[in-house]
């Protein structure tokens, strides 16, 4: 005979999540932005906008993602029962670090425009990974490491807000620079910021995932070192698809390598969010505590 | 507990540990990926192909790459690097029929009299006597003003430098010419360097 076992109706707890959200507030910031950009592609193509270098309109665009992490993040932490700290702090400190170490060193001493466009696809993914791709994640890493780690990590969502502020400060630096140096059209600007808020945001928050799981979880002693390659690979996994996309084209050329930063930066999101999800369960279980979500 | 707290007590051995192991090698990290990108690097800027043009004799390795055009009536190949900008930086191979009384500075004072007709705001700057392996040669090095000549592009003229390499061959003068916008000269100079340390004439 058959034994069935009962499952156990959910507990509703009353006691409130201590914690601000992470993903939800971080999926309308992202989500606001590839609004603003589809806005200004449809805008400009349809001649409302003329699709002109503005240099005003472009400085402001490359703003908007830190008015939306102010608005969705930043406001809401100060409401939550355990706000997070320094956030802020950290997003500056990575606007200082990435201006200040990143860029200097990316374009006096990497120069990647001198040899990465003409290489070879395979070469493309290693030659970026391994220099501006590890550089980037590391002054992430370290903006967080060495702040906010581990004295502020409570939870592993943690990893994910501080990283991804500290992504966000990185991307806003090469944002502006794109602005004042670049000269770029309207919609070229806007496709850029998108470009550079989505990815950098995605790959910072894995490595978020490997602080808040070295802070929180029992990882080997190699857990970081595997973090960053992994980070620095997917940078130049990126960059090497993004070529492919940009001169084959999904459609259009722009369009394409807009579609591929979207993609890219769900599947990360996402599957970080699965893993963070199922670990945090996996750890309710043995230690036998009652999870509030 | 009610919800997560971070159970864990960094100040334990075993987690310091573990931290410090972890912290290390991701500085061990940073330093090894960089390193090999860099080697990566310079194996993609100084990668080269060979080249041989068997009519004209001439033989060496060229940048990978580079755009090659041959066959011209005025030089025998030319390479430029497509992404260089405000100037394509050109290594060129030409020949010039001498006289068998010949030798390489009367070439170079054919060079500085043509100089002016050929190339705009034409200025030698230095002339001196040197080797080519085992072969007597004179450099020449100049500069002068490249404009665009499509005046719908609106671009500002570049001042390029030059450097012009004569050595004999029977009664031909070899011209091996590198030339750069003057602010990227010093930086791409190796790439003529290594063409000179492998071309065979």
């Amino acid at each position: 005979m058959r034994d069935f076992q009962l499952l156990a109706p959910t507990e509703e707890s009353g006691e409130p999540f201590p914690y601000r959200r992470v993903w939800r507030p971080l999926t309308l910031e992202l989500g606001l932005l590839a609004t603003a950009v589809l806005f200004i592609i449809f805008a400009t193509r349809l001649g409302i906008l003329a699709d002109t270098y503005s240099r005003p309109l472009s400085a402001g665009f490359a703003l908007l993602p830190l008015a939306a992490f102010w608005f969705f993040s930043v406001r809401r932490e100060n409401r939550a029962l355990e706000p997070r700290q320094g956030l802020v702090a950290v997003l500056f400190l990575s606007i200082v670090m990435a201006n200040g170490i990143a860029v200097p060193i990316i374009s006096e001493v990497f120069t990647p425009e001198r040899w990465l466009p003409g290489a070879g696809f395979f070469n493309r993914i290693l030659g970026y990974a391994f220099t501006v791709g590890i550089l980037s994640e590391f002054i992430k890493y370290a903006v967080v490491r060495y702040t906010m780690w581990p004295n502020r990590f409570r939870i592993r969502l943690d990893g994910i807000a501080y990283s991804t502020a500290a992504a966000l400060g990185f991307a806003t630096v090469l944002n502006l620079r794109l602005v004042f140096y670049d000269e770029l059209t309207l919609s070229s600007a806007a496709v850029n910021i998108l470009t550079n808020v989505y990815i950098h945001i995605a790959i910072g928050a894995v490595i978020g995932y490997f602080l808040g799981e070295l802070a929180i979880g029992t990882p080997s002693a190699i857990w970081l070192p595997i973090g960053l390659v992994s980070a620095a690979m997917l940078s130049g996994i990126h960059f090497a698809f993004r070529g492919i996309a940009i001169s084959s084209g999904l459609g259009s050329r722009t369009l394409g390598g807009l579609f591929l930063v979207i993609g890219i930066s769900a599947a990360i999101l996402g599957i970080l969010s699965f893993i963070i999800e199922s670990a945090d369960a996996r750890m309710a279980d043995k230690l036998g505590v009652r999870r509030i979500r | 507990m009610s919800y997560f707290e971070n159970p864990k007590d960094f100040s334990e051995p075993q987690i310091a540990r573990r931290v410090n192991l972890n912290s290390g090698l991701a500085i061990v990290a940073l330093l090894v990926l960089i390193s090999l990108g860099m080697i990566f690097r310079g194996g993609i800027l100084t990668a080269t192909v060979p080249y041989e043009d068997e009519e004209n004799g001439i033989r060496g390795q060229i940048p990978l790459n580079w755009l090659l055009d041959e066959n011209q009536s005025d030089y025998v190949f030319r390479v430029e690097d497509p992404n260089a900008r405000p100037f394509k930086t050109l290594i060129q191979v030409s020949l010039q029929t001498v006289g068998p009384d010949a030798n390489p500075r009367s070439v170079v004072d054919l060079l500085v009299v043509q100089g002016p007709d050929r190339l705009p705001g034409y200025h030698v700057q230095s002339i001196l006597q040197t080797n080519l392996g085992e072969d007597e040669a004179v450099e020449i090095q100049y500069s002068f003003i490249q404009s665009d000549p499509n005046p719908f592009l609106q671009s500002v003229p570049v001042v390029v430098q030059g450097v012009d390499l004569v050595v004999l061959r029977g009664n031909q003068a070899v011209i091996l010419t590198y030339r750069d916008a003057v602010e990227n000269y010093e930086r791409n100079r190796p790439y003529f360097d290594r063409f000179l340390q492998t071309v065979e004439y």
